[in-house]
C-alpha cells in the first residue's frame, strides 16, 4: 500500500487476472475500472456490515425469485396461523381442500418445468420456503420419501392443513401408498412410490 | 502460463476511507487484507458474472433478513386468497383488527430497525408483495401520500392490506388524514404525529 497524501487514495496490488475480469464487467455496465471495483469493494463492507458475505450472497439471492415463481407469498406468521385456524374450524372440508390443490399445483408447476430432477427441485424450495420450521428433513430412499417437520409454533390447524399439503405435492410425484403421523407443530410423513 | 498471469500484480487505487473499511472487515474475519480483497473480488465478480445487480442483492438480501426475523413465513397464494375470502365472509371485524394489529407491530418493527421507516415498508411491500402491481409513496408539503395498485387483489385482500399499511402506519407514529380503497386500489395521506 502507497499513501497518496494529495487526494486521500491509496494503491492496492491487485491480482492481474482479477483486474482484467473486472474491466471486462465495468467495460459491459460503462464503469471506469477502479470505480467498478471501488463499487464491488464498497459493497463487500455494506455487505459485511449486516452480517452477510458474497458466499452468502450467492446462495440466498434466488429465494424471493423462486417463491414468486413457485406462487408463494410472504405474509406474518401469526396472521397465517389465525386465519387458518378460523377457517379449519368454520369450513374444515373447504380449507383441506384449498390446500390440497396449493400442493398439487406446486408439484406439477415443479414438473411441468422440465427440469433434469423436479423433486430435487421441490424438495430444495419447500426447506427454502419452510424456514418458520425449527426442523425439515426430506430423505429420500429407492422409491420412498420421509418428511419431517417439527414447529412448536404451528397451530393444530396450520399443522393438518400444511401435512395435506405435502401429501398433496407428493401424491402428484407419484407417490401412493402413505403413512401419517401428524399432530400439532409435528409432521411425519412416509410415502413410498409403488409401480404398478 | 496462466499461473504466472494470477501472480502478476497491478495497482489499483482506492479512497482511504474503503481500505480503511476493508481493514477493518478483513480483521474481522481474521484474514489478511489481501487475502480479504482477492476473495471479496472474485466473489462479486462470480455474482455479476451471473448477472447479479449487486446493490440489489445486498438489498434484497437485508429485506430478506428483516422479513425473518419479523416472523414472516411464505404460503401458497391460492391458500392466501381462499383463506382471505374464507374468514372474511364469516369473520370480517376480526380478521380486519387482526390485520390492523399485526401492521402495528410490523410498524413498530420497522421503526426500531431501519432508518427510515416508511421508506422500509415501501421497500418491503414491493420486494414481498408480488401481487402488487406498483407502490408510491411521495411527500407534498406537510403530508406524504402512499399508493398501491394491484391488478390481482380481491376487494377483500385491498381491505386487509390496508388495514396492515394503517396498522404498520400507527406504529411509526404516523397518522392517516384520509384514507380510501377500491378493489386494487389503495390512496393513503398521512402525517407524522406531533
Amino acid at each position: 500500500m502507497e499513501k497518496n497524501r494529495k487526494n486521500k487514495r491509496k494503491t492496492f496490488a491487485a491480482r492481474q487476472d482479477l483486474i482484467e475480469h473486472a474491466s471486462l464487467l465495468a467495460k459491459e455496465k460503462g464503469y471506469s475500472l477502479y470505480a467498478y471495483i471501488n463499487e464491488l469493494l464498497q459493497l463487500t463492507i455494506e455487505a459485511e456490515n449486516i452480517g452477510v458475505n458474497f458466499r452468502t450472497l450467492l446462495d440466498e439471492r434466488g429465494i424471493l425469485k423462486s417463491a414468486r415463481d413457485a406462487s408463494f407469498i410472504l405474509g406474518l406468521e401469526n396472521l397465517w396461523y389465525d386465519m387458518a385456524d378460523i377457517s379449519y374450524e368454520k369450513a374444515k372440508r373447504k380449507s383441506l381442500n384449498s390446500w390440497i390443490e396449493a400442493g398439487a399445483w406446486m408439484a406439477k408447476n415443479y414438473i411441468s418445468r422440465w427440469t433434469k430432477d423436479p423433486f430435487s427441485a421441490f424438495k430444495r424450495d419447500l426447506k427454502t420456503f419452510t424456514w418458520n420450521a425449527t426442523e425439515l428433513d426430506i430423505t429420500t430412499e429407492n422409491d420412498a420419501v420421509t418428511i419431517r417437520i417439527i414447529s412448536p409454533r404451528f397451530s393444530e390447524a396450520y399443522t393438518i392443513l400444511f401435512a395435506a399439503f405435502l401429501e398433496s405435492a407428493l401424491k402428484t410425484f407419484g407417490y401412493n401408498q402413505f403413512t401419517k403421523d401428524v399432530i400439532r407443530g409435528t409432521i411425519r410423513l412416509k410415502a413410498v412410490r409403488k409401480r404398478s | 502460463m496462466s499461473n504466472d498471469r494470477n501472480k502478476r500484480k497491478r495497482l489499483i487505487p482506492m479512497p482511504e476511507t474503503l481500505v480503511s473499511g476493508l481493514m477493518e472487515a478483513s480483521s474481522k474475519e481474521g484474514k489478511p487484507l489481501n487475502t480479504y480483497v482477492e476473495e471479496a473480488l472474485k466473489q462479486a465478480l462470480r455474482l455479476s458474472d451471473m448477472g447479479a445487480d449487486l446493490r440489489s442483492t445486498v438489498y434484497n438480501f437485508e429485506i430478506l433478513q428483516s422479513q425473518k426475523a419479523s416472523g414472516a413465513v411464505f404460503t401458497p397464494l391460492t391458500v392466501f386468497d381462499f383463506l382471505t375470502s374464507k374468514v372474511y365472509s364469516t369473520d370480517k371485524k376480526q380478521l380486519l383488527d387482526k390485520w390492523f394489529e399485526s401492521g402495528r407491530w410490523y410498524g413498530k418493527y420497522l421503526k426500531e430497525k431501519f432508518m427510515i421507516p416508511l421508506q422500509a415498508l415501501v421497500d418491503l411491500l414491493r420486494a414481498t408483495r408480488w401481487d402488487l402491481n406498483e407502490v408510491d409513496v411521495k411527500k407534498i408539503d406537510e403530508k406524504i401520500k402512499l399508493r398501491c395498485t394491484s391488478t390481482a387483489l380481491s376487494s377483500e385482500g385491498t381491505e386487509l392490506l390496508l388495514k396492515f399499511i394503517e396498522g404498520a402506519l400507527l406504529g411509526m407514529d404516523y397518522k392517516p388524514v384520509t384514507s380510501e380503497f377500491m378493489k386494487g386500489l389503495i390512496i393513503l395521506e398521512i402525517r407524522l404525529c406531533t
